[in-house]
């Protein structure tokens, strides 16, 4: 077993259908909301294997920013999630 | 080392697979704080192998931060009155037609999970290599501040406003 750019793939592509299904799965607004670093974890591991396997020359480090601007967006969307819930749950 | 780097590539993505399924149908919020705390160490793990320190580190401390806040606000729902899960055997009102939605939701998740795996399985990329160091922090500071500077600025744009509307709800709930 070797670590190839289909193995960070798959491992993408499972964290990004977990988060798919628990978006679809809880009920409750807060416990969906888990999905959102799901996702962007997903991103980020395709991201970092299209920078480590797949890169061209001219922009090697691209995947690897796009990965970190991943993460920062998941928490971005996980603090607008959890203030607008918030106000939900008070009405 | 490549060996060292694949068998930690592995752990950490068995590990971040693990802490999904766990935040994903964990019965208790305690379990799915758990989860998402082992997704955000199990990330990091992953982007460090692969060869992406930095972006290892922004992912530990953003993935964390998110599992923090939400799992500490799931903690507190079932205080306020929060909805039960899907799982749960308590009948809400709509639970059945709740109930199927959910269904739906997680036979569509799969089949996306079966068609992203086939094109990550079955598909042809092109072949180019990573020679920067592990934690590429200069050169990626270069793309950052340089040729990316928009991109950097709208999301930090995106996660200033996102604070401001989470201090603006925090404070209008105290």
């Amino acid at each position: 077993m070797t670590m190839t750019f289909a193995a960070a793939l798959g491992v993408g592509a499972v964290l990004v259908a977990c988060g798919a299904f628990t978006a679809a799965w809880r009920r409750e607004p807060v416990a969906a909301l888990a999905a959102l670093p799901m996702l962007a974890a997903g991103a980020a591991v395709c991201m970092a294997g299209v920078s480590r396997f797949s890169a061209g020359a001219a922009d090697p480090q691209t995947g690897e920013e796009l990965a970190a601007l991943a993460a920062v967006v998941g928490l971005a969307a996980a603090i607008l999630g959890r203030a607008m819930t918030g106000r939900r749950a008070e009405r | 080392m490549d060996v060292v780097l694949t068998i930690v590539f592995f752990l950490c993505a068995i590990l971040a697979v693990a802490g999904a399924v766990g935040a994903a149908l964990g019965p208790a919020a305690q379990w799915r704080l758990l989860g998402l705390l082992v997704l955000a160490l199990g990330t990091a793990g992953v982007l460090a192998s692969l060869s992406a320190g930095f972006a290892a580190l922004v992912a530990l401390v953003c993935l964390g931060a998110s599992a923090v806040l939400l799992g500490s606000m799931d903690a507190a729902a079932p205080a306020r009155g929060g909805r039960r899960a899907a799982g749960d055997p308590v009948a809400t009102p709509g639970g059945g037609r709740a109930a199927l939605s959910a269904q739906l939701g997680a036979v569509a998740s799969a089949v996306l999970l079966v068609l992203l795996l086939v094109v990550a399985l079955g598909s042809t990329f092109a072949r180019g290599s990573h020679d920067g160091s592990a934690f590429d922090a200069v050169g990626l500071g270069r793309v950052f501040f340089g040729r990316d500077a928009l991109a950097l600025e709208a999301v930090g744009a995106t996660l200033t406003a996102a604070l401001a509307v989470g201090a603006l709800a925090r404070s209008r709930r105290s």
